[in-house]
């Protein structure tokens, strides 16, 4: 009875949330876009499927050898597409229920999550394209394996996810974990493939090795079931992080740069104080490190419009992730930018420096690749170029088109509220536009011309960068109003 | 010193501001005061060039606001949290509009001293960040950011809400000595009469957008503003 009761209140707040409010046209428009990618997901399952049983002697085997990413995709997935289930409890707790009892019923919740389709849905089709080599007890086994290892993917990334809203750090050590996991693999220290095979192919053998999927999944449950019980609420768990400690407090040194100064400083604060900021900083170094994975391949390194696609990204990934919301990020006090005795342009400039120095640095750290050769350094040194003279400006532009209130303070990585697709489009231009310029160059046979010629807009954006901020800046104040409308508008 | 000149402003097709012509002369302490949705928060808004007019100019020192930013240089104004910056302690705060303003530190410290009873010991040096203050706390560091700078206008809105019976009568009384030593244009608004009428040499009253009523301060001003907000006078007088 009381269950269910429960559940009622749990289907209203849902039909009733603001989120449920959102329009009619959107919702179809999402559906639509969501049901293609399902679609495709689909058909990629069976492409899958046929290949391997067209190519490999031994299907299954080969098939086993991906387990591991198939998994670890799946945890990915959850983690950044996946709500905690929360649940308002301070109503109830001054009812008659059991604390156990509510914490099972959150804890029950990510049994019915959407996303739970997609790996079953996804094997099925996979094993129809392998379907002449797989018996009746094989399917059933592989199935058995997909169903208990997600439960156990499941619940530990809402473990991760809820641990991480107090220890914000576990979050990076989960991320370096991945990365360092990937990273031996890529160096061929640990062979990730045939690992995964083993396993796999010991529980296709053996069965009962799926008791082992089982007790995983039941500590998962178990330890999220702690956390709970412990914290209960969402809100309890999250008050007791006081913020005492304060950082950049005694960083005088801006000072002598004036109104600039005090800005990039009040910026900087803002990154390192807010959880959401705080995490898009922390991931900085993950764009130094994209060149790794590719500058190894040989056969990368002859293609240099992909060289230059990887160097706009290197030094200028954290500018343009950071950039194109310069304005939304200071949407809780933008009031107050607009009426302090300041003007626009050295408001603007602040940001315009901001991306200057976070790109050099990082731009410095990457002189490193020289080690995969000096055309890699070449490359990565007109893309910088181009980052600091022509992608920031146009960032700036970009920028002032946001006029979405952004939540500083609310969940750290993967939060995407404030962000719309709609911006990720405005970054293609930032990164194929160096591409553009270089081709006409490289097909007539004029490659090192190319480069320089990304390298020139580069400067030439730097040397006339007075006049172009002056632009931006009227730009600024073209669209302020619209602006500091739609930050109040939480 | 502040002119409006039919200004008007429209959303969603209500009017919800239209004002023919109000004249704020320098030194003039103001009070305006209406209930929800009278166009309070909108008008000083406008003032401070943070919305569009549809139709109209806001006039400060003769030169329009949303041509020039001289007025910034000095206007002193809190609203409500966008004024704030959540992330940053007291002292980071007010240094910050210190350094904008160039106000010396010399000159901030002295402030703090002269501010100490209003603060009560509860704000500086707490290290604690704004968005952990209490509303009435936050009311006050945004009611002194906005006086930092010694600004020649000062715009305040609901400076007395949600702040505690004594740091309602401290900030009377600071306002009113401030606006007797330096002689500051003030505009404040509030839903409390009897502040609004002690603080203010002149009361100006809105409705839907409208002026109704323009007095400048009496003994008899309390009495004619309960009777004009009293539901059940109102009825009589229309009818």
């Amino acid at each position: 009875m009381k269950r269910f009761t429960l559940l009622s209140h749990q289907w209203k707040a849902a039909t009733r949330s603001a989120a449920a409010s959102k329009s009619m046209g959107i919702k179809i428009y999402m559906g639509f876009v969501f049901f293609i990618l399902f679609l495709e997901l689909l058909g990629l399952g069976f492409y899958l499927g046929s290949n391997i049983a067209e190519n490999s002697e031994q299907p299954i085997a080969s098939l086993m050898r991906y387990g591991f990413y198939f998994f670890l995709a799946i945890l990915m997935t959850r983690f950044m597409l996946q709500n905690l289930p929360t649940f308002m409890v301070s109503p109830y707790l001054s009812l008659p229920i059991k604390r156990s009892k509510l914490v099972n019923f959150i804890l029950t919740k990510p049994l019915f999550n959407a996303l739970n389709i997609l790996p079953i849905s996804f094997v099925l089709t996979l094993a129809l394209g392998l379907r002449q080599h797989l018996d009746a007890p094989t399917f059933w086994v592989l199935f058995a394996i997909v169903i208990v290892g997600d439960l156990f993917v499941n619940y530990l990334s809402i473990y991760i996810k809820r641990v991480q809203i107090k220890h914000e750090y576990v979050f990076y050590v989960f991320l370096a974990t991945v990365a360092g996991i990937l990273l031996l693999n890529q160096f061929n220290i640990v062979d990730l493939e045939s690992i995964s095979s083993g396993v796999f192919m010991n529980v296709i053998g053996q069965p009962l090795w799926l008791l082992i999927g089982l007790a995983l999944f039941a500590l998962a449950y178990y330890l999220n079931f702690q956390l709970l019980y412990k914290h209960f609420s969402l809100e309890e768990f999250e008050k007791s992080t006081s913020n005492k400690k304060s950082s950049l407090e005694n960083l005088n040194t801006f000072n002598r740069f004036g109104k600039i100064g005090t800005f990039i400083l009040l910026e900087l604060k803002m990154c390192v104080r807010n959880k959401r900021t705080r995490s898009m900083l922390f991931m900085a170094p993950l764009f130094l490190l994209y060149g790794v994975f590719f500058y190894n391949k040989p056969t990368y390194l002859e293609m240099n419009g992909f060289l230059i696609f990887i160097g706009v990204f290197i030094s200028g990934g954290f500018m343009m992730s950071f950039g194109l919301y310069f304005f939304a990020w200071e949407s809780g006090h933008f009031d107050l930018m607009l009426t302090a005795n300041n003007t626009y342009k050295d408001y603007i400039k602040a940001k315009y420096f901001l991306m200057l120095s976070t790109s050099t640095i990082i731009f410095l750290l990457s002189t490193f690749y020289i080690f995969f050769g000096l055309k890699i350094l070449i490359i990565n040194t007109v893309c910088f170029l181009f980052n600091i003279g022509v992608n920031s400006l146009l960032l700036l532009h970009f920028a002032t088109n946001n006029n979405q209130h952004m939540d500083l303070s609310k969940g750290s990585a993967f939060n995407y509220q404030g962000v719309s697709g709609r911006h990720f489009v405005l970054m293609i231009p930032l990164l194929i536009i160096p591409i553009f310029i270089y081709l006409p160059f490289s097909l007539m046979g004029q490659a090192n011309l190319g480069l320089a010629t990304i390298g020139i807009l580069g400067v030439l954006g730097i040397l006339f960068r007075e006049k172009m901020l002056d632009l931006i800046t009227q730009r600024f104040m073209n669209k302020r109003y619209q602006m500091s409308e739609g930050f109040r508008d939480k | 010193m502040i002119r409006v000149d039919s200004l008007s402003k429209t959303y969603k097709s209500v009017k919800v501001l239209d004002i023919e012509r109000l004249e704020i002369p320098q030194g003039q302490s103001f009070g305006l005061v209406g209930n929800n949705g009278a166009g309070k928060t909108t008008l000083f808004r406008l003032l401070l060039d943070l919305i569009k007019a549809d139709e109209g100019q806001v006039l400060s020192n003769e030169v329009a606001v949303d041509k020039d930013s001289q007025w910034k240089k000095y206007t002193g104004s809190f609203l409500d949290e966008g004024f704030l910056i959540d992330f940053l302690k007291p002292e980071e705060y007010f240094e910050f509009i210190a350094d904008i303003n160039g106000v010396t530190k010399e000159e901030l410290k002295a402030a703090y001293e002269d501010f100490a009873d209003f603060f009560g010991g509860e704000i500086l040096n707490t290290s604690k960040y704004l968005r952990d203050f209490s509303k009435g706390n936050q009311k006050k560091i945004g009611i002194f950011g906005a006086i930092i700078s010694q600004p020649e206008v000062l715009i305040l809105d609901e400076p007395f809400a949600n702040l505690d019976p004594s740091s309602q009568i401290r900030l009377k009384t600071l306002l009113k000595e401030l606006h007797q030593k330096s002689k500051i244009s003030m505009l404040i608004s509030s839903h409390d009469l009897n502040h609004i009428a002690e603080v203010s040499e002149r009361i100006v009253v809105l409705e839907r957008g409208q002026v109704v009523k323009d007095l400048l301060t009496t003994e008899n001003t309390i009495g004619e503003l309960e009777d004009y907000f009293n539901p059940d006078a109102a009825v009589e007088t229309e009818g």
